[in-house]
């Protein structure tokens, strides 16, 4: 096993230097020149200083020495500052995933806390004479959760919850008014935002719940436990949920990791600012610096993560460390 | 079709809406992108007149049949003013949003078939080439997978946008390029499990060569799983182009699309909230269509899978 993982970490190598070229390639392919655009920004046409200015940044330089600067920068943490905003990229970065790191947390709760309860409850329920009516809820209602687009969630709560009732604030972390601190101003923030993010893992994780409790339930030992004669909510809760567990809590640590790389089409729409929204505007803005970063940040994430889930499926079953 | 009911059902608003927005060009409904600030943010489903003809030859229209002061620019009048019905409002423009609705279908609807298909394509393509010949040509495509799986959902497609800037083809571009890497994948994964299935032993001692067993052989028996998969995934192509438009990286204004037009909603949520809810409720409605499509087909096609 030790193997396995040691042969997956160093396969994330090549993998990082691949990406890295990607995004300093995809800096360089962008029409317009950065120093010449500043430049006219400032109403400056002067050659000399266009030369003095590259010559400064290293924009002259050949393109391998250029990158050669701009990892070994990034490895020591400088990433440059953004040129819209005028701030270091590693703060932005910084707040942006301090704010998705907010949304993930709240949503890994959700997803927790409303979809395994339904989906256990759903398993106990499943071949049982319950009203019908019950039932079938308990086993639809998760394909409705996955079938509707997240973003087509978040409209529907805002008009709803925002523009008609105006209950909650639709927009934004907090209330400037409000001030910074306010935990309860942040959490009617965090509301809408959670469920347009988290509706469709909620579905996942209640379809999850309940197909993984029926197949426990029909083990062998879950009857041994009622021919002992246990109570119910025993043989439910304490032999059958122990075993359930183990691939919920599998997808729910993947979940919130996906969750950490920043959902873009919510994040705008709830203006949310977090990873994916600063993704968002920079990419419009072309603040390269800030694409360059947060691209770099949520790709190095994401490797990670995939390499979470095969060395997490190797443990589960051997065959695939051979493979 | 009779033994299908569910699937006769979620084929009816896929099929209608495909209809209208082929049949756009002939519908007698107004210019999408031409609208008058007289009549900005009318709610559904109510009526404006037109006056009649300015210079330009635009209609000039009024929330009143007999608007006080009469608007001088009136070149030709209309007695009595022609009343114009807005099935589903208007917009910040004055613009007809059931006209763009409709109008912008067709731009959704056919970067989300064009881009599925290709998808489709490329990704059976490649993954037969990686599955099937193994090697050396496997290493090299699954490495160029794994480097556009490094980057979750929509970011390389953002990136691909950026580099090429905002347009209708640039947007199917980047749709394509970010699904073809998780689709390789699954379709080489298929692949391999029919490599070393007798029938393709048989067609290997018969002398045929690659190619043939390749495509005649080893893609009939995966097929099913072609069919479902591009079913299934249909609907995340729609999400995938509304969402690069509404966050301002796909069509440019004013042409509309199913993304540009909740942007333009997101900014009027108070002012006119149905600018937004149209374009939502047809993607809700038509997600649900395609995801009871999809699991439909799987039943029919594969049905092993579908029991899992």
């Amino acid at each position: 096993m030790t193997r396995y993982i040691a042969r997956r970490l160093l396969s994330v190598i090549p993998l990082l230097i691949a990406v890295s070229i990607i995004v300093f390639g995809m800096s360089k392919a962008l029409p317009g020149d950065p120093v010449e655009i500043f430049l006219q920004q400032a109403d400056i046409a002067n050659p000399e200083l266009v030369k003095s200015m590259k010559d400064k940044y290293g924009l002259n330089d050949p393109l391998p020495v250029q990158y050669w600067t701009w990892l070994s920068l990034m490895f020591r943490g400088d990433m440059g500052e953004s040129i819209r905003r005028g701030e270091r990229v590693s703060d932005l970065l910084f707040r942006g995933m301090r704010n998705t790191f907010s949304v993930a947390v709240a949503s890994v709760i959700l997803v927790v806390v409303v979809g395994w309860t339904m989906g256990v409850l759903a398993a106990v329920v499943h071949n049982r004479a319950w009203p019908q009516v019950i039932t079938r809820f308990l086993a639809q209602s998760p394909v409705l959760m996955l079938s509707i687009p997240g973003f087509a969630v978040a409209v529907f709560m805002v008009l709803i919850f925002g523009v008609s009732l105006g209950w909650l604030p639709t927009s934004g972390v907090s209330n400037p008014r409000a001030g910074g601190d306010d935990v309860i101003d942040l959490a009617k923030h965090l509301i809408l935002p959670t469920i347009g993010l988290a509706l469709a893992s909620v579905g996942a994780n209640w379809r999850l719940a309940r197909n993984t409790m029926i197949e426990v339930l029909r083990e062998d030992y879950i009857r041994m436990a009622h021919a002992k004669g246990l109570p119910l909510w025993r043989v439910y809760f304490v032999h059958g949920l122990r075993t359930t567990l183990v691939p919920l809590l599998t997808s729910a640590g993947l979940l919130f990791g996906s969750l950490l790389t920043g959902s873009f089409i919510l994040e705008y729409i709830f203006a949310w600012p977090g990873i994916g929204l600063l993704v968002v505007e920079s990419t419009v803005n072309r603040d390269v610096p800030v694409v360059m970063g947060a691209t770099m940040l949520i790709a190095t994430m994401y490797i990670f993560l995939n390499l979470a889930v095969d060395v997490i499926y190797a443990l589960v079953d051997p065959r695939v460390r051979y493979a | 079709m009779r033994d299908h009911p569910v699937l006769s059902v979620s084929l009816i608003p896929i099929l209608i809406t495909i209809v209208i927005a082929l049949l756009a060009p002939i519908l007698p409904i107004p210019d999408p992108n031409r609208g008058s600030i007289n009549v900005r943010y009318l709610s559904p489903l109510t009526e404006a007149y037109i006056l009649g003809i300015d210079s330009l030859d635009r209609e000039v229209i009024s929330e009143t049949p007999n608007p006080d002061p009469f608007p001088s620019s009136v070149v030709e009048r209309y007695v009595p003013p022609v009343p114009k019905p807005y099935v589903l409002g208007t917009d910040s423009l004055g613009r007809d949003m059931m006209s763009r609705l409709i109008w912008g279908s067709r731009v959704s609807l056919m970067i989300g078939i064009f881009a599925n298909v290709a998808v489709t394509f490329i990704s059976v393509f490649f993954g037969l080439l990686a599955g099937y010949l193994g090697g050396r040509v496997d290493g090299v495509i699954m490495r160029l997978v794994d480097i556009g799986l490094a980057f979750p959902g929509l970011l390389l497609a953002l990136l691909i946008l950026t580099v090429l800037g905002p347009s209708v083809i640039n947007m199917a571009i980047a749709v394509i390029l970010s699904s073809v890497p998780l689709n390789i994948r699954f379709f080489r994964g298929q692949v391999l499990t029919v490599r070393n299935a007798k029938y393709v032993e048989a067609a290997r001692l018969l002398g045929y060569n690659n190619l043939r067993i390749m495509f005649r052989e080893v893609l009939p028996n995966v097929m099913p799983l072609v069919i479902t998969v591009t079913a299934l995934h249909a609907t995340s192509f729609f999400i995938f182009t509304a969402g690069f438009s509404l966050i301002g990286m796909g069509l440019k204004p004013p042409d509309p699309d199913w993304g540009t037009i909740m942007s333009d909603g997101l900014r009027a949520l108070y002012e006119a909230p149905a600018v937004i809810l149209g374009p939502t409720i047809l993607i809700s409605v038509l997600a649900i269509c395609f995801n009871v499509l999809g699991d439909e087909v799987q039943k029919i096609l594969s049905p092993r899978e579908s029991q899992l």
